[in-house]
C-alpha cells in the first residue's frame, strides 16, 4: 500500500506538470487509488470533438497488479464493451501482458490512442470490430452520431 | 384425446360413475355422482375411444391378493404412481385420461395401466422406461400443463391435458382454469373452483434443484427440460458465444496465461550489485516503485542486467518470473524447460505446484484433467504443452540470451496488442533464431486436434497452422503457437 500510494502520487506530480495531450486527470476526493479521466476525442477520428469521462482505478498492490480502465460515456468503439461498465480492452492492462514498469501515463496515452486507432483483431465487442473492418464509413458514422448524442 | 372432433357439441354425454358404476347423462346429473348412496365426484365422460365401463377390474384397489390376475388395471393417485421398483412392468394398455368438469373448473388426471406381473424379477429396462415414464408424467402432474410449453416437451401418452377443458355440454364457457391432478394434494371440493395457483415452472425448477442438493439447470436434460433460455445453464454452454464468454471469464479468473511465479531461491540467488556513479548519472531508477537509485545503494541485478530494489523486484517474481521492463525470466534455461514439461500454466494447479517443488517432473494428471474437462470437445490439445517440451532438442544457454542496455529501459509500454504471441516468446525465451520450429524432428507424436480425428496413426506429425482453420477460437490459437 505504501510502496503503492508512493509511486502513486509520483507519477500524479509527472502527468500534472508533463500534461499528455487530450488527457485530464482528476483523482476522486483525494483519493490516490480513484482518478476522474477526460479523453477529448482525437481530432482524425470519427470521435473528435467528444469528451470522454472514463474512470481509472488503481489497486491497492499497485503496480504488480493493473489499474482498471473503464468508459463511463458511451462510445461506439470495438474494444469498449457496450454495456454499463465500459471496460476497456487495453492489451497492457491484462493480467497476463501487465508489467510494473508500465506508468499510468502510458496507459492513457494506449487508451487514447486506442481511440485513433481501434484495435479490431483484440475486440470486445465483435459486431462492431466486423463493421470496423468491412464496412468502415458505417461504423464512422455510427461512431460519429454517438460522439455528437452522448459525448458532448 | 380428441374429444372435440369425435363428440359433436350438440350430442349428450354421458357420465360414468366409478364408485357404484351407474351412468346418467351429464346436462341432468352433472358430474356428481346422482346416486344418493354414492355422490361420489370419480366419475368419468363416456366417449366413443375411451369406454370406462371396459375396465372392470378398474376398481379394484386391492393388490394384496389375485397374484394371477394378471392384467390388472388401476388408477394411481399423482404421487403414488410409482410401483414398488421391479415390480411391475408396463402392460400394453397405457394411460388414459380421466377428466371430471364444471362451470368454473376442469378437472383432468392420468391413468396408468400396469400389469401386475409381481413376483418376478423384473428386467431393469423396462422398469427404467417405467420409471422415467412415471417421472415424466408426476412431473406433469405437478406443474400442470405450463410445464409442456415451458418445456416443449414431446406431448407423449398424456395428450389430453391440452383439450381438458373442451366442454360439449353448450354451457356458457368463459376459459376455466385447468387444474392438473397435483391439485389433489388438497383435499378438493369438486363444486368449486381449487384454490391454489398452477405451479409455476421456474419455481418447480429451483424446488427441483434443492431437492437434488445441486443446480438443477446444471443438467442439460434439466436445463432443455425446464426451458433454461438456450445457450447456458449454470457453468454448461451450449453454443459456441457462451463458451466463448466463460473461456474469457475463466482467463481472467486465473490469470489468463500470465507468467507463473519464479521460485524463490531464484529470488534470493538474484546477484546484488552497488549502484555506480554512472547508473545515477543515466538517471536509473527502480521500474516498480519509480524511486532513483541512490549511489552506492545495494540493488538486485536480474538475469538481463535490468536492476531494482531487491524488495519491490521480489514481490512482483513472487507472482510472475519475468523482469518488469523487459519480462526476461530470471529462472535459468534449464530449470525453465523442466518447469514447463510439468505444468500447465493455465491452471492455479499447476503454478502452485511449481512453486513447491520446481525440480520433479511430475505427472500431467491435475492440471490435464481439469483443462479437458473444460474443452471436452478437444481433449487432446491440453497436452501440447505437457508434451512438447522434454522432447526438443538442447536449446543454447543464457549465454546469448538478450541483454538490454540500462540506458534504454524506459522503453515505452507498448508491444502487447498481440500479448500472446510475445507472452510465449518471452516465457519460453528463446533467443531469435533458436525457436524450435515445425521442421524440427520430432520423436513422440503431437497431440492436437487433428490427432484426435484419426487416432491411430502414431507417426510423427507435423502441423501447420493454416491446416485446420474453421471454428478455431483464439484461445486456441495460442497453443498452437505454444506449440510451434
Amino acid at each position: 500500500m505504501a510502496t503503492a500510494q508512493r509511486r502513486i502520487t509520483r507519477e500524479y506530480a509527472e502527468i500534472q506538470s508533463n500534461q499528455l495531450e487530450g488527457v485530464k486527470i482528476a483523482p476522486i476526493d483525494n483519493d490516490m487509488f480513484k482518478w476522474n479521466i477526460e479523453l477529448t476525442g482525437p481530432k482524425d477520428s470519427p470521435y473528435a470533438g467528444g469528451t470522454f469521462k472514463l474512470f481509472l482505478t488503481l489497486p491497492d498492490n499497485y503496480p504488480f497488479k493493473p489499474p482498471i480502465l473503464s468508459f463511463q460515456t458511451k462510445i461506439y468503439h470495438p474494444n469498449v464493451s457496450n454495456d454499463d461498465k465500459g471496460s476497456m480492452c487495453l492489451g497492457i492492462l491484462r493480467s497476463d501482458a501487465w508489467k510494473p514498469s508500465c506508468k499510468i501515463a502510458a496507459v492513457l496515452e494506449m487508451a487514447r490512442g486506442l481511440l485513433l486507432e481501434p484495435n479490431p483483431d483484440d475486440a470486445v465487442e465483435g459486431s462492431i470490430a466486423e463493421e470496423y473492418k468491412s464496412r468502415k464509413a458505417s461504423f464512422e458514422k455510427t461512431a460519429k452520431e454517438w460522439t455528437k448524442q452522448y459525448a458532448k | 384425446m380428441a374429444t372435440a372432433t369425435t363428440v359433436p357439441p350438440a350430442a349428450r354425454e354421458r357420465v360414468f360413475c366409478h364408485e357404484c358404476r351407474s351412468e346418467w347423462y351429464r346436462d341432468q346429473g352433472g358430474l356428481v355422482c346422482p346416486n344418493e348412496t354414492c355422490r361420489s365426484d370419480f366419475v368419468e365422460i363416456i366417449e366413443n375411444n375411451n369406454d370406462p365401463r371396459q375396465m372392470p377390474d378398474l376398481m379394484d384397489f386391492d393388490d394384496s391378493d389375485d397374484e394371477d390376475d394378471h392384467y390388472r388395471h388401476r388408477h394411481f393417485p399423482p404421487f403414488a404412481m410409482l410401483p414398488p421398483m421391479g415390480a411391475r412392468s408396463r402392460s400394453p394398455g397405457g394411460t388414459t385420461v380421466i377428466r371430471a368438469e364444471g362451470p368454473g373448473f376442469s378437472y383432468v388426471t392420468t391413468r396408468t395401466t400396469f400389469n401386475a406381473s409381481r413376483g418376478g424379477s423384473g428386467t431393469s429396462s423396462a422398469d427404467g422406461e417405467v420409471i422415467a415414464d412415471l417421472f415424466t408424467t408426476m412431473l406433469r402432474n405437478i406443474m400442470g400443463d405450463g410445464w409442456e410449453r415451458a418445456a416443449g416437451a414431446p406431448g407423449g401418452a398424456e395428450q389430453g391435458q391440452g383439450d381438458a377443458r373442451e366442454g360439449g355440454d353448450g354451457q356458457p364457457h368463459s376459459p376455466p382454469p385447468s387444474y392438473g391432478s397435483g391439485a389433489r394434494l388438497n383435499p378438493r371440493n369438486a363444486d368449486a373452483p381449487q384454490a391454489g395457483d398452477v405451479p409455476n415452472p421456474q419455481d418447480i425448477t429451483s424446488f427441483l434443484a434443492s431437492l437434488f442438493g445441486a443446480p438443477g439447470t446444471d443438467d442439460p436434460a434439466f436445463a432443455r427440460l425446464f426451458g433454461v433460455p438456450p445457450g447456458a445453464g449454470g457453468d454448461y454452454v451450449y453454443s459456441q458465444a457462451e463458451l466463448d464468454r466463460i473461456i474469457s471469464q475463466l482467463m481472467e479468473q486465473h490469470s489468463g496465461n500470465a507468467p507463473p511465479p519464479a521460485a524463490q531461491e531464484d529470488i534470493d540467488a538474484l546477484p546484488r550489485v552497488m549502484v555506480t556513479e554512472a547508473m545515477v548519472y543515466d538517471g536509473v531508477d527502480c521500474a516498480v516503485c519509480k524511486d532513483d537509485l541512490v549511489l552506492n545503494e545495494q540493488v538486485a541485478q536480474l538475469p538481463c542486467k535490468h536492476t531494482y530494489h531487491f524488495e519491490c523486484v521480489s514481490r512482483w517474481l513472487e507472482a510472475h518470473d519475468t523482469c518488469p521492463i523487459c519480462r526476461h525470466p530470471i529462472t535459468p534455461e534449464g530449470r525453465r524447460r523442466e518447469r514447463r514439461s510439468c505444468s500447465y500454466p493455465i491452471t492455479p494447479e499447476g503454478q502452485r505446484r511449481e512453486r513447491r517443488s520446481s525440480s520433479s517432473a511430475s505427472g500431467p494428471g491435475q492440471p490435464a484433467l481439469s483443462f479437458s474437462t473444460t474443452f471436452s470437445g478437444t481433449p487432446g490439445f491440453p497436452f501440447l504443452g505437457l508434451f512438447g517440451g522434454p522432447t526438443r532438442p538442447p536449446q543454447p544457454t543464457s549465454s546469448n540470451l538478450p541483454t538490454t542496455n540500462q540506458d534504454s529501459n524506459q522503453q515505452p509500454a507498448t508491444a502487447s496488442s498481440n500479448p500472446t504471441h510475445d507472452e510465449i516468446r518471452d516465457r519460453t525465451a528463446c533467443p531469435p533464431g533458436s525457436f524450435p520450429t515445425e521442421d524440427d524432428e520430432e520423436p513422440v507424436p503431437r497431440y492436437s486436434r487433428e490427432q484426435n480425428h484419426d487416432a491411430g496413426d502414431n507417426g510423427p506429425r507435423h502441423h501447420h497452422d493454416s491446416g485446420s482453420g474453421q471454428g478455431r477460437s483464439a484461445f486456441s490459437n495460442i497453443f498452437r503457437r505454444r506449440a510451434s
